[in-house]
């Protein structure tokens, strides 16, 4: 079973292999009585077109890729499903690799997709990461950074206004009436996280008699938000913050379940609010107050912008920030009440 | 014993490498030395392994993943278990979310195949067994995963779907429900439809009992959203006493309808149970019933099987099947 070859097609469709390649390339270009013979010449020996050798002709794949670093937290799926939309709107597939917050795994699927010479990269990353893109860009594979604002003028991003963000979310626990803040989130080399937290300390500062404690948490999913939880309801009850903001939403239906386990009243006693607005906060046992990020077309444009680099067209913003919207519901609604 | 180079190189008494350049017939060696060999190759029956020896020239170390739907946890899941389980052998992982679009699905398996990857592992959409069977036979290995294979030619891990619709509904008829509904779609999804068919198994003998059949495009949180919506408004004798969603994602969407229309309480108005058992299921304002699937060792398994195919592709296509356990919360406890 030896692996049938553009020689093989050749030979039994009667044509030179000249011919099959340029069939392979420019199917119009071909007579439609010699397509017609390649075509079942190729069907007939089970022909693949070696990736490699026809890039090496054709430039590029008719794929971009997305690295994430877990797309299990909603927040990065519903960008992988928007992305994967608009691609398939402009006839391009779309790659999906999760990093699981690894620097090697990042590193083996950055390569592989630029082996593989995509067309270009989509990135979300917590580690430090637009030297390697330059270095990517510069050997001829444009990227957008995705969620953080890009700090070099040559890298594309889009990006959300986190430090606007945790100002939001803090001031509507101030609002509500919260003095003793807590913000759950880490690690704070994060800069997505530092802004959050930046924001939250901007608008206590302000306020006589408020104050931020941080929980450092850096598994920020619904079990690390379950320890938070567990080591907040341990405390005597003046221990405890009036009010949580919570890195993410995983990390506050976390918090929510093991406060809820432990008859801490949510919003009565604490208030809480998450972050990024995935769909799973609005039918938690308590619904979740949050901030939202990104709106309906943020996957669009984020795909809009990597084919404005893809095709050169890099006169126009490179580096596009939404700014984010404060939701209220049940878990912040009421509280002292 | 199937006979290897070793055994051949021994028998001729030359070592591994010279029996390789006779049969690559590299003109370096002796005519006496390849007759040696060749004498060798007939005695012990030796048949070179070309599409391993392909695997291991021209392969990538990428296993690609198709999945129906990157937004469901169950497959995020899956794929978490292929990843832990392929970074061990050094292998990485690639998804393509096919959105449930069969040109898309089509897609994906044409560029994973042109990529040479390792192989493939593919939850299906569409009636592609015919064609994974021609990719497998042209040296990439598939696996198909969460849908049993129904031609003997891929191998596949799956869960039986029908056993979980079977105990999904006996749980809604043991607790008193009489009038049932399934929502979900689409319903020519395979694994959708054997859940349908477990539910009628469990109706059947169920006196007075009934099911009625909700189908969605697709099984999303905002399908189940819209089936809500319209139950809400259903004049009180018109509705299902409980609902059967074909996933936690279209539980999840009944439950925020009903919840929000404020006039019906679940479960004592409705009871709901989804399938999959996702991790939201358990943090849902009332907590939701499910039926579990492993959906990490889906995924772990999956990616074993490809890699034995991968190394072996003499081996035979294999079925596993893992049993789904029912998984009992609030939203259907009275």
């Amino acid at each position: 079973m030896s692996r049938v070859g553009i020689r093989e097609v050749a030979a039994l469709a009667g044509v030179a292999v000249g011919t099959v390649s340029h069939y392979l390339n420019h199917p119009d270009k071909v007579s439609a009585e010699r397509a017609e013979r390649i075509r079942s010449a190729i069907e007939s020996l089970g022909f693949v077109p070696n990736n490699a050798g026809r890039q090496l002709r054709l430039g590029r794949s008719s794929a971009i890729a997305y690295v994430a670093p877990d797309v299990s937290n909603p927040y990065f799926a519903e960008i992988a499903e928007a992305v994967e939309l608009r691609s398939a709107e402009r006839g391009v597939s779309a790659f999906i690799a999760n990093s699981h917050r690894s620097r090697d795994r990042e590193d083996a699927y950055l390569r592989f997709f630029e082996q593989h010479q995509v067309l270009g990269l989509l990135v979300s990353s917590h580690l430090p990461i637009e030297d390697r893109l330059a270095h990517v860009r510069r050997r001829g594979t444009p990227s957008v950074l995705v969620g953080q604002a890009a700090a070099s003028p040559e890298q594309a991003s889009i990006s959300l206004d986190d430090v606007e963000g945790g100002r939001l979310a803090t001031q509507h626990l101030i609002d509500t009436g919260c003095r003793r803040i807590a913000f759950v989130g880490g690690p704070i080399g994060i800069k997505q996280v530092s802004d959050r937290l930046t924001g939250a300390s901007v608008v206590t500062r302000a306020i006589a008699g408020a104050t931020l404690e941080v929980i450092d948490q850096g598994d920020r999913t619904i079990r690390g938000g379950r320890e938070v939880g567990i080591q907040i309801a341990a405390r005597p009850a003046d221990q405890r913050p009036d009010g949580i903001f919570a890195a993410n939403d995983l990390l506050a239906l976390g918090i929510l379940q093991e406060l809820v386990r432990a008859g801490v009243q949510v919003p009565r006693d604490v208030a809480l609010i998450g972050y990024d607005d995935i769909e799973y906060g609005e039918v938690s046992l308590i619904p979740l107050s949050t901030i939202r990020g990104r709106h309906g077309t943020f996957g669009e444009a984020t795909v809009d912008l990597l084919f404005d680099e893809i095709e050169g067209r890099t006169d126009g913003v490179r580096q596009l920030a939404f700014t984010p919207d404060l939701v209220v519901r049940e878990s912040t609604r009421g509280f002292g009440s | 014993m199937v006979a290897s180079i070793r055994d051949v190189a021994q028998r001729a008494g030359v070592s591994v490498g010279t029996v390789s350049n006779v049969l690559n017939a590299s003109p370096r060696v002796s005519p006496a030395t390849v007759e040696l060999v060749r004498a060798a190759i007939a005695d012990l029956g030796y048949v070179r392994n070309e599409a391993a020896r392909q695997l291991r020239a021209g392969r990538s170390s990428s296993v690609g993943l198709v999945v129906l739907d990157v937004r469901n946890p169950f497959f995020t899941d899956v794929a978490r278990g292929a990843e832990d389980e392929a970074a061990k052998l050094g292998l990485s992982v690639i998804l393509g979310n096919s959105s449930e679009d069969v040109a898309r699905e089509s897609g994906y398996l044409d560029l994973f195949e042109e990529q040479r990857v390792h192989g493939i592992l593919i939850s299906p959409y569409g009636d592609i067994e015919a064609r994974l069977s021609e990719l497998r036979r042209r040296g990439t290995p598939v696996v198909l995963v969460d849908r049993e294979s129904r031609d003997a030619g891929v191998s596949s891990v799956s869960v039986d779907d029908r056993a979980g619709g079977r105990l999904a509904v006996a749980h809604l008829l043991a607790t008193g429900r009489r009038r049932i509904a399934f929502v979900g779609g689409l319903l020519s999804v395979r694994q959708i439809a054997d859940r349908l068919i477990g539910a009628q198994d469990a109706m059947a003998g169920a006196d007075g009992a009934s099911l009625e059949v909700i189908g969605t495009a697709a099984s999303t949180v905002l399908d189940g959203r819209h089936v809500g919506e319209q139950l809400a408004a259903r004049p009180a004798g018109e509705r299902p006493d409980a609902v059967f969603a074909a996933n936690d994602l279209v539980a999840v969407g009944l439950l925020q309808a009903l919840v929000m229309s404020g006039a019906l309480r679940v479960p004592q108005d409705i009871a709901l149970i989804g399938f999959d058992d996702i991790d939201f299921a358990s943090a849902t304002v009332v907590p939701l019933s499910s039926i579990r699937q492993p959906r990490h060792e889906i995924g772990a398994t999956a990616l074993r099987i490809l890699r034995e195919e991968a190394a072996e592709p003499e081996l035979p296509p294999r079925r596993i099947v893992f049993q789904p356990e029912l998984v009992v919360r609030a939203s259907t406890s009275r």
